[in-house]
């Protein structure tokens, strides 16, 4: 079997390296090219990753590529997707899907109308500590599921993530779309209220950097998230992606990355924690060139619930401003 | 040595009875309980036993009465012991609603003597050190802040426990301890909201999700659980502009002590334990017997007590309405 050819368009986003490492992993991926906004950045990601860098996105978009990888700026996914699915390829796309639910559903139908797969990158999907308790969760476990409190807990990453015209928001955009899709994944119920309290209490200026929301799903469960960039520079690793489900015959606990090691370094003068469970960026990346085969898989996330997930974030802003709890049609 | 009245013969009544004995400082002389079984075995031989409190204080010299009893009696002892004179222990919540808090407060201000609710927390080691921890600074302000508190569905008499419009369920009998530490260590709060199993009438279950705002701007987060079969446990988190506090029971415990049993010698439990050289209950028990004492004010005041059960009611009501309650008597 031949092997998919990739193009990566842009590397703003901090994801796009492991998303590359793990395409050089594969043997049935070739990045055939990059294209980023930021010259300097894509020529330096063509040599690190093998590939070569095209500064015209016309061009790249004609280079016999079946699918793009888009991690540019949150605002700048909507042009790149629709153009990419314009000239007929597919794409995955880096979280959120976008700013705006209007920005979303432009994508969808273009990629609707081009006939091409329109991924969301929604890696925790592929953890197989999830996986399981899916499973588990569907096999009925846990008898009928109440309740869940979830966490999405970070560092404040800086950069464009705090410039509201690129990122859409702060914490509560960056933070809710992964768990939000993870309680939809894990339950098949869509959420139908949420209210939320958000600050800017850690760092005091125009952007939030904590949120925690809470949902009401169309099953009768509810659910909070803690979306905040609340971990310390001291912090021992990034942040955690953690579930607590309750349900009528028993209770699971997920907590993504706890499979670690603690270090203590006297140069650091801090504890890091090592990682060692599997890669869920790799698991991601194999599903999407599938899908550039043209099967679909069930693991993948779909530009709609890209969408679904988009839809909470946007209430939970809409929330804190109004003091009300919010509906989602 | 002063003596106490404990009324309430129940779970509670015990811990602060084996309290009073250990402090050295105070007898238990009488014990009231409609059940004279239960008064009778908890009184053992040094007490005398009453099936009501007006009976015990009638014929009894006592100098406190320590109440134990179910939520709804909450505020008829308290008040009846106060009228009466005596200096009051009241276990926590304060009581069942904000109308008998007030009851219970004006008694004691028409009495003048001392009168406290059992936050126990307060005299939890962990709980200390992470008050203290924030207060020298080590997080910064806070911003936000998380806890978890709670094991399987404790046992009363008669299933109180279980009925919502007796106990206010794991809202106001379980996590009003964290509403009381949150205030203490973060100061007034704002508005509450609120999920949880409250209202769906599911006998023997009970579970909630409880976001505060503080005036201070902080944003809490409170999990309180009788639905936990892997046991009892309690965690708190405090994320602030210039570092971060962690603690969870589970990962803490000094012991744990895994006993083999069947053929194939497996564990059957293991039950984490934190033990100390002092039970909680009793530093708290001697904090209140110095404040008895001494006429100095109880580190839990009445109003704090009440700020509480006003959260915790807050909730609920949330619950209720799906919308956010403003809280309106917090300021400390």
């Amino acid at each position: 079997m031949a092997p998919v050819k990739i193009g990566m368009a842009s590397f703003a986003h901090m994801h796009a390296g492991s998303y590359a490492s793990s395409l050089r992993s594969l043997p049935g991926a070739v990045i055939e090219c990059i294209w980023d906004a930021d010259e300097q950045r894509g020529k330096q990601m063509a040599e690190q990753f093998g590939s070569r860098y095209v500064a015209d996105l016309d061009e790249f978009l004609a280079t016999g590529i079946s699918g793009v990888v888009i991690c540019s700026e949150n605002a700048g996914h909507r042009d790149l997707a629709v153009r990419a699915a314009r000239a007929g390829k597919h794409i995955l796309c880096e979280k959120p899907i976008a700013t705006t639910v209007e920005d979303a559903r432009e994508m969808i139908d273009a990629a609707a109308a081009a006939g091409v797969h329109l991924a969301t990158a929604f890696p925790c999907r592929f953890s197989p500590a999830m996986w399981q308790l899916r499973e588990r969760v569907r096999a009925g476990e846990l008898g009928q599921i109440l309740a869940i409190a979830g966490t999405n807990r970070g560092t404040m990453p800086g950069g464009w993530f705090i410039e509201l015209d690129k990122s859409g928001g702060g914490a509560v955009i960056d933070h809710t779309v992964h768990v939000v899709d993870l309680m939809r994944w894990l339950t098949g119920a869509e959420v139908r209220q949420v209210y939320a309290e958000i600050s800017n209490k850690m760092y005091g200026l125009d952007f939030d950097d904590c949120g925690t929301l809470t949902m009401e799903f169309d099953n009768g469960m509810f659910a909070t998230l803690d979306t905040s960039w609340s971990r310390p520079k001291s912090y021992p690793t990034w942040g955690d992606v953690t579930m607590e489900v309750v349900g009528t015959e028993g209770t699971a606990s997920l907590d993504m990355f706890n499979q670690k090691i603690i270090g203590y370094n006297d140069a650091l003068m801090r504890a890091t924690y090592h990682p060692w469970g599997s890669n869920i960026d790799t698991g991601l990346v194999s599903a999407f060139l599938e899908a550039c085969r043209g099967n679909f898989p069930e693991r993948l996330a779909t530009g709609y619930d890209g969408l679904k997930a988009l839809e909470v974030a946007l209430a939970a802003y809409e929330s804190a401003r109004s003091g009300r709890t919010i509906a989602l049609a | 040595m002063m003596n106490v009245a404990i009324v309430g013969a129940g779970g509670m009544g015990r811990r602060h009875a084996a309290s009073y004995r250990e402090t050295g400082e105070a007898r238990v002389a009488a014990v009231v309980d409609i059940n004279r079984e239960a008064a009778a075995s908890l009184a053992g031989e040094d007490a005398r036993v009453f099936a009501s409190l007006e009976e015990a204080l009638e014929k009894c010299d006592v100098d406190i009465v320590d109440v134990c009893t179910p939520t709804p009696f909450h505020a008829d002892h308290a008040v009846a012991a106060l009228k009466a004179g005596k200096h009051l222990l009241l276990e926590k919540p304060m009581a069942r609603t904000l109308d008998e808090c007030d009851a219970i407060i004006r008694a004691a201000e028409e009495s003048g003597k001392t009168a406290m609710v059992a936050h126990v927390l307060r005299f939890f080691p962990e709980f200390v050190r992470g008050k203290e921890a924030v207060d020298a600074g080590l997080v910064g302000e806070p911003a936000v802040v998380r806890t978890s508190r709670g094991g399987g569905m404790p046992r009363g008499v008669d299933s109180w426990y279980t009925d919502i419009a007796q106990s206010g369920g794991v809202v106001l009998d379980l996590i009003i301890h964290d509403f009381d530490w949150l205030r203490w260590v973060l100061g007034p709060a704002d508005r509450v909201y609120a999920r949880g199993l409250a209202h769906s009438g599911r006998k023997g279950q009970d579970y909630a999700l409880v976001t505060i705002r503080f005036k201070s701007g902080a944003i809490a987060h409170v999990e309180g659980t009788w639905m936990r079969p892997s046991g009892f446990e309690t965690r708190f988190e405090i994320a602030g502009t210039q570092g971060l506090l962690d603690f969870s029971s589970r990962d803490s415990a000094s012991l744990r002590v895994a006993r083999a049993s069947g053929e194939e010698r497996r564990a059957a439990v293991e039950v984490p334990e934190s033990p100390l050289a002092e039970n909680p209950y009793t530093s708290q028990i001697r904090h209140f017997l110095h404040c008895v004492r001494s006429g100095e004010a109880p580190i839990v005041s009445l109003q704090d007590a009440r700020a509480a059960v006003e959260i915790a009611l807050g909730a609920l009501e949330s619950m209720k309405t799906g919308e956010p309650v403003q809280l309106r008597y917090q300021e400390s």
